[in-house]
C-alpha cells in the first residue's frame, strides 16, 4: 500500500502578513460577544461534528495518501474518537457552563458566592483541532501540521464550509509561519507535539503571559508480569505498535519482562505476528513513516541496536516504510532506549527484577503513560504507586485516550494541563469568582472591619478565628469539635 | 506611629550554593514517599496551623515593625484567612486525594476508568512577604496547603524588581525582613525539614532558584517579573501559576446607597495603605453624581480617621521609600483635583503616604497609567457606565472588577461585558476571604487558580487509569489486524449518533438525522446487562427453576473472562 505520490500536495501556506490580520479579525468578533449564547456554541459544535462525520471517505483517503494508513485505523482510531469526543462535549457542555455555587458555609452564605466559567478570548491550537474552544466560547486559530499535507489541506478546505469564519480559522505553514503565529498574543495555547518544540512554544507564550497546555510524549514503558497471559499481552501490544507504525504519543515504547519469561513473550509475539500479517508485513496495510528524516532515524536505530530481531526488520526506503520490528535481549543502555522511539520498533528489555526497571524509569523524565500487564492486584498497586506518568493503564494501551470522562495530559517532560471533555472545558475557561454583599453585612457581621480600629474590634476579629484542631486530641477537644460554635 | 514589638529575628540570605542542595534534599524527601500517607500530611498541616496560632503575637509584632500594620488588619488578613485555609485543607485532604471514577458510560464502564490524584513533586513558591505579607506553604507532594498568610496579599509595583527571594517553598520579600526572618526561624521548629524549606534572598538568589528544575512554580508579584518566571519555567517544561495584579475598576451606579459604597470603597482602598492586589484602583461614576460621591467619601474619611490620618494607628506604612517616591511622582503629575489627603502630611522617612482622594480624573491622567498599589483613590467621571466599560475592555484584564448597584440588569450587563479575574458586587476584596471561591487572574492579571480545593488541583497531577479485562476484545476485536473490509464496516458502525445541524448562520450541508445505530447497540448492551444480573441473582438466591437454555449459554459466554 504505497502512498500515491502522484497527487501533489494541495496544501497552501498562509501568507505571513495575513496571520496578524486573522487574529485581529477573530478578536473583534470575539469581543462582539457572538459566542456568548450557548445555543450558538452548540450549533457550531454540531457543524464541526458533521464536518467529520459527513467526510469519512475524504479523511480516509487523505490519511492513506499521507501515511498509507488503512481505513480501519483511520475510522476506528481517529474519526470515531473525534466524533465521540465531540458528542460528549455536545451532550454535556451546557451543564458545565452553568454558574457553580461552592458548598454552603455558615459565615459566608449571605454573600451568595458563585463561580462563572467564562471564555478566555482567542485560543491558538497547534496540532489537532478539538471542540474545546467552541464549547467554552473562545475564538480559535488552528495551526495544522505541515507534515501531513493532505489531511491538513482537507480540513482547511472543509472548515470554512461548516464553521463561522469570523471565529474559527486554520493557519498552515512551516517554521516561518509558526514563528509568526507565536509572536502574537493569544489568550491560551494548546500544543501537541515534541518536548523540544514544546519548550519553544512555552517560552514564546511566557512573553505574553499566555497560559499553555502541552501534550508531549515520552518513553512509555510496559511492565509485564511473568504470570500474565502472554498471548493477550502480545496481541494488544503489537496492535498498539503497528497502529500508525508506532507514531502515536501513547504507544508502547519498550517492554520490561523478567528474564525467565522473555521466551514465552517472544513466542507469543511470533504467533501474533503471523496472525496479524499472514502474508508477511510487506503486504499488510501498515502505515509509512511521516518524513524521510523519521525513516532514516528509525532505520539507523534498527542497525545500531545490539538487540536481536525476533520479528520484522524489513524496510523499504522508497516509501519510507519499515515493518513492525520486535527486538529481544535489549540492554538498558542500548541505542533504542535513549529517546522516545515514535516508530515501529518494539524492544523487549529483560530485567532481573522490576525494581531495576522502576528505578531506571524514575531516573529519566516522566513518560506520558505507564502500562502494566498483570492480573495481580498487588503488582498493579506496586506499579501505580512507584512510578510517575501522565496515565497509568492496566492490560491495554492507548485506549485511555478515547474514553470519555477521563482527562488526558502529561506530567513533567510529557507535558502539563489536561484536555478532553470536562477537563478541556476547564482548561479553556477562566473561573471567575463572584459574590454580592448585601447591605446588612456591615451592621451585623463585618462592621468591625472599618477604621478606626479599637480594642473591641480586635476582639471581634479574633472571635472569627477558625478553630484549629489540637495536635493531641482528648475527649474534651473531640466534644468541643462537634459543637457548632 | 509607634513601632510595637520586642527583639525580632534578622533575615539572613540563603547562600547561593545551598540552593541546589536544598532542592536535592526535598527531591529525596519527596521520593521517600513520606507524604504519601494522608495521616502525615494532616499532621504537617496541623503543625503549620499551630505555628501560626502559637506565634500570633510575634507575627503581629513583626508585621507592625515591617508595615505598621494594625492588629485588626493582621487578624482579618493573616490569621483568619491563613488558618481557615489550613483547617479546610486538614478536614478535606483525605477526600480530595481519593481517586475519581469517570462518569458512567455504558460503552466504557468495563474498563474501570479512574482518575488518580498524584502529587507533582517539588514545588517552588515565590510569594510576597511584602505588603500584606503572604506566606505560601505548598507542601511538596499532593498535600498542598497553600497557606496564605494573608488573604489580601500584596502585588508589587514594577519598581520592585523582585518581590521576594525564593524559598523552595517560599520566597519572601527582602523588603519585609522581619516577618521573613521570623518565618525562617519558626518553620524548622514545626515542619519536616526534608519536605519544606525556606530560601531567602534578593535577585541573585531568586535567579539561582529559577535555574533549577521544579515540578510546579507559583509566583505572586508583578507582570514584568511574572514573564521572567514563566520564561525560566518554560525551559524546564514546568507548569506555572501566576498571581499578578491590575487596575481594578469600580463601576458605581449613582442610584446605589453612596454612603454604604463609600465606606466599603475607602476600607478596601486604604487597607494596608492600598498595597493589596484586589484593592479598587479607580471609580467610574456618571459625572452628575460625582459631587454626591465626594461628599459620601469625605464623610466616611472623617469617620475612619477622626483624629487625622497622620495620628491614626489604623493606617499601615508603605513597604519602602521607593514606593513612596513613585506615588509622590504620580500624584504631583495628576491634573485631577485633590479632595482629601495630599502630600502636606506625607512623611517619606516614616514611609507614610496619606490616604488621598482625587476627583475629575480624565483618561490619560498619570493616576491611570498603571496599577497604583498605594493609598490614592481617583474618581473618573464618565458620561455613562458604558464609557467606563469600554475604557476597561481596551486595556489589560484586571485582577478584579467591582460593580455597585441594586439594578439586576446593570449588574448582569457589567458581569457579561467585562473581563477580570474576579468580579465583586457591592463590595470590594471580600471575595478573597470566601471559602470555595477560586482566586486567580486572567490575561495580564495572571493564570491558574488557588485557595482550597483549587490549590489542591493545581499541585496535583490528574492521572487517568484504565484496567481492561480480557473479554473486551470480543467487542472491539476489529481493532486488530489483518484489516478487512468487514472490519471497516464494523468500525464505521460504532460512530456515535449525531443530531441534525441546527438552523443558524454559517453555511453547512443540511442532513437528515442518522438512524440510531448506537441506540440499538446500547439497548443490546443494557439487555445483556439485565440478563447477567438476573442470572447472578438467580444463583445468589439459589433459585433452581427453569431458564431458557439459550439464555444461559449466552450469559455464560459473555460473563466468562480471561480465556481467549
Amino acid at each position: 500500500m504505497s502512498p500515491s505520490k502522484g497527487t501533489a500536495s494541495v496544501l497552501q501556506y498562509t501568507p505571513i502578513d495575513e496571520i496578524p490580520k486573522i487574529r485581529e479579525h477573530l478578536k473583534a468578533t470575539y469581543n462582539s460577544g457572538r459566542l456568548l449564547p450557548l445555543e450558538y456554541r452548540k450549533q457550531q459544535l454540531l457543524r464541526l461534528i458533521h464536518l467529520v462525520e459527513g467526510n469519512y471517505a475524504r479523511f480516509e483517503e487523505a490519511f492513506k495518501v499521507d501515511l498509507g494508513r488503512h481505513a480501519v485505523e483511520v475510522t476506528g482510531a481517529e474519526l470515531n474518537n473525534t466524533v465521540m469526543d465531540l458528542m460528549y462535549l455536545h451532550d454535556n457542555f451546557e451543564t458545565w457552563a452553568k454558574p457553580e455555587k461552592p458548598g454552603f458555609n455558615l459565615k459566608f452564605w449571605a454573600f451568595g458566592p458563585v463561580i462563572r466559567r467564562v471564555p478566555k478570548g482567542v485560543v491558538l491550537v497547534v496540532g489537532p483541532f478539538n471542540g474545546g474552544a467552541i464549547v467554552t466560547g473562545n475564538a480559535c486559530v488552528v495551526k495544522m501540521s505541515e507534515l501531513t499535507p493532505n489531511v491538513s489541506a482537507t480540513l482547511t478546505e472543509l472548515l470554512p464550509r461548516y464553521l463561522d469564519q469570523d471565529l474559527f480559522r486554520v493557519v498552515n505553514g512551516g517554521i516561518p509561519e509558526t514563528t509568526a503565529v507565536l509572536q502574537l498574543q493569544w489568550d491560551h495555547i494548546v500544543f501537541t507535539g515534541s518536548a523540544a518544540v514544546g519548550r519553544i512554544i512555552a517560552i514564546a507564550a511566557a512573553k505574553h503571559l499566555t497560559p499553555t497546555t502541552l501534550e508531549l510524549g515520552g518513553q512509555c514503558p510496559v511492565f509485564c508480569d511473568p504470570k500474565m497471559d502472554m498471548y493477550l499481552t502480545a496481541r494488544r501490544l503489537l496492535w498498539a505498535k503497528a497502529l500508525n507504525a508506532g507514531q502515536t504519543c501513547t504507544t508502547v515504547n519498550h517492554i520490561f519482562v523478567p528474564y525467565e519469561a522473555q521466551d514465552a513473550l517472544v513466542e507469543a509475539f511470533t504467533k501474533v505476528y503471523k496472525e496479524f500479517f499472514p502474508e508477511g508485513p510487506e503486504r499488510a496495510p501498515i502505515s509509512t513513516l511521516v518524513t524521510d528524516v523519521a525513516f532514516k532515524r528509525i532505520r539507523g536505530l534498527s542497525e545500531k541496536t545490539k538487540g536481536e530481531i525476533v520479528c520484522g526488520g524489513q524496510w523499504d526506503e522508497g516509501r519510507r516504510w519499515m515493518a513492525p520490528t520486535i527486538l529481544k535481549n535489549v540492554a538498558l543502555d542500548d541505542t533504542v532506549m535513549e529517546n522516545e522511539l515514535f516508530g515501529p520498533i518494539l524492544p523487549i528489555v529483560p530485567v532481573r527484577d522490576f525494581q531495576d526497571a522502576i528505578d531506571w524509569t524514575n531516573s529519566r523524565s516522566h513518560p506520558l503513560a505507564v502500562y502494566a500487564f498483570t492480573d495481580d492486584a498487588k503488582f498493579k498497586e506496586y506499579g501505580k504507586s512507584n512510578t510517575h506518568s501522565g496515565q497509568f493503564v492496566v492490560n491495554d494501551t492507548t485506549l485511555q485516550t478515547i474514553i470519555p470522562g477521563l482527562p488526558f495530559g502529561g506530567v513533567g517532560e510529557s507535558g502539563y494541563g489536561m484536555v478532553k471533555g470536562r477537563y478541556i472545558f476547564d482548561t479553556l475557561s477562566h473561573m471567575r469568582a463572584t459574590c454580592e454583599s448585601p447591605w446588612f453585612v456591615d451592621s451585623m457581621v463585618l462592621g468591625w472591619r472599618f477604621p478606626p480600629y479599637t480594642d473591641a474590634k480586635v476582639k471581634q476579629a479574633a472571635a472569627l478565628k477558625p478553630r484549629v484542631p489540637p495536635l493531641n486530641p482528648s475527649w474534651g477537644s473531640m466534644l468541643r469539635s462537634w459543637m457548632p460554635f | 506611629m509607634v513601632i510595637k514589638g520586642g527583639p525580632q529575628p534578622t533575615l539572613a540570605y540563603t547562600p547561593i550554593d545551598d540552593i541546589p542542595r536544598i532542592r536535592e534534599r526535598l527531591k529525596a524527601g519527596f521520593n521517600s514517599g513520606k507524604l504519601r500517607s494522608i495521616e502525615y500530611r494532616k499532621n504537617q498541616l496541623l503543625q503549620l496551623a499551630h505555628l501560626v496560632n502559637e506565634n500570633s503575637k510575634r507575627i503581629e509584632d513583626a508585621l507592625a515593625v515591617d508595615l505598621g500594620k494594625h492588629t485588626v488588619e493582621t487578624r482579618i488578613a493573616e490569621f483568619n484567612g491563613t488558618l481557615g485555609e489550613i483547617v479546610e485543607a486538614y478536614h478535606n485532604v483525605a477526600k480530595w486525594s481519593k481517586a475519581d471514577s469517570a462518569p458512567f458510560n455504558i460503552q466504557w464502564f468495563p474498563m474501570r476508568p479512574k482518575v488518580y490524584k498524584s502529587p507533582k513533586g517539588v514545588v517552588l513558591i515565590i510569594g510576597p512577604f511584602n505588603a500584606s505579607s503572604g506566606i505560601w506553604f505548598a507542601m511538596t507532594k499532593k498535600l498542598i496547603v497553600s497557606t496564605l498568610f494573608s488573604t489580601p496579599s500584596g502585588v508589587p509595583s514594577e519598581l520592585w524588581p523582585f518581590r521576594g527571594p525564593p524559598s523552595d517553598e517560599h520566597h519572601r520579600n527582602r523588603q519585609t525582613p522581619t516577618i521573613s526572618g521570623l518565618i525562617t526561624e519558626l518553620l524548622p521548629k514545626y515542619m519536616d525539614q526534608d519536605l519544606f524549606q525556606v530560601i531567602n534572598g534578593g535577585v541573585p538568589e531568586t535567579s539561582k532558584a529559577l535555574e533549577l528544575q521544579w515540578d510546579h512554580i507559583v509566583f505572586t508579584g508583578s507582570a514584568t517579573v511574572g514573564k521572567i518566571v514563566a520564561s525560566a519555567a518554560a525551559k524546564h517544561l514546568t507548569p506555572v501559576t501566576l498571581e499578578l495584579g491590575g487596575q481594578n475598576p469600580v463601576f458605581l451606579d449613582p442610584s446605589y446607597d453612596l454612603e454604604v459604597a463609600a465606606r466599603r470603597l475607602l476600607w478596601g482602598r486604604f487597607m494596608n495603605l492600598g498595597q493589596v492586589c484586589t484593592s479598587p484602583n479607580h471609580i467610574f461614576i456618571p459625572a452628575s453624581a460625582q459631587d454626591r460621591l465626594v461628599d459620601a467619601l469625605s464623610k466616611a474619611y472623617d469617620s475612619f480617621y477622626p483624629e487625622g490620618t497622620a495620628n491614626s494607628d489604623s493606617l499601615s506604612r508603605l513597604v519602602s521609600t521607593g514606593a513612596f517616591d513613585r506615588l509622590q511622582g504620580i500624584l504631583e503629575k495628576t491634573r485631577g483635583t485633590i479632595v482629601r489627603g495630599g502630600l502636606a502630611e506625607a512623611d517619606r522617612e516614616g514611609r507614610f503616604f496619606p490616604p488621598t482622594i482625587v476627583k475629575d480624573v480624565k483618561e490619560g491622567d498619570s493616576l491611570l497609567d498603571a496599577e497604583l498599589f498605594g493609598p490614592i483613590l481617583p474618581i473618573v467621571p464618565v458620561k455613562d457606565l458604558q464609557e467606563g466599560i469600554d475604557y476597561t475592555n481596551a486595556r489589560p484584564h484586571p485582577l478584579a472588577a467591582y460593580v455597585f448597584s441594586d439594578d439586576a440588569k446593570l449588574k448582569k450587563h457589567v458581569i457579561e461585558n467585562t473581563h477580570s479575574g474576579a468580579i465583586g458586587i457591592n463590595d470590594v476584596c471580600v471575595h478573597m476571604a470566601i471559602p470555595g471561591l477560586p482566586f486567580g487572574g486572567v490575561g495580564t492579571s495572571g493564570y491558574g487558580a488557588h485557595t482550597g480545593k483549587f490549590s489542591f488541583d493545581t499541585f496535583t497531577h490528574h492521572r487517568s487509569s484504565v484496567d481492561s479485562p480480557a473479554w473486551v476484545d470480543k467487542f472491539v476485536g476489529f481493532r486488530f489486524p489483518p484489516y478487512t473490509d468487514k472490519k471497516v464496516k464494523q468500525a464505521r458502525l460504532i460512530a456515535a449518533r449525531i443530531p441534525a445541524p441546527r438552523p443558524g448562520p454559517g453555511i453547512g450541508p443540511a442532513k437528515a438525522q442518522k438512524s440510531g445505530l448506537l441506540v440499538s447497540a446500547q439497548s443490546v448492551a443494557v439487555a445483556l446487562g439485565v440478563l447477567i444480573f438476573a442470572l447472578g441473582l438467580r444463583r445468589a438466591l439459589g433459585y433452581d427453576g427453569w431458564v431458557p437454555p439459550t439464555l444461559v449459554a449466552l450469559a455464560n459466554r459473555f460473563s466468562v473472562s480471561g480465556s481467549s
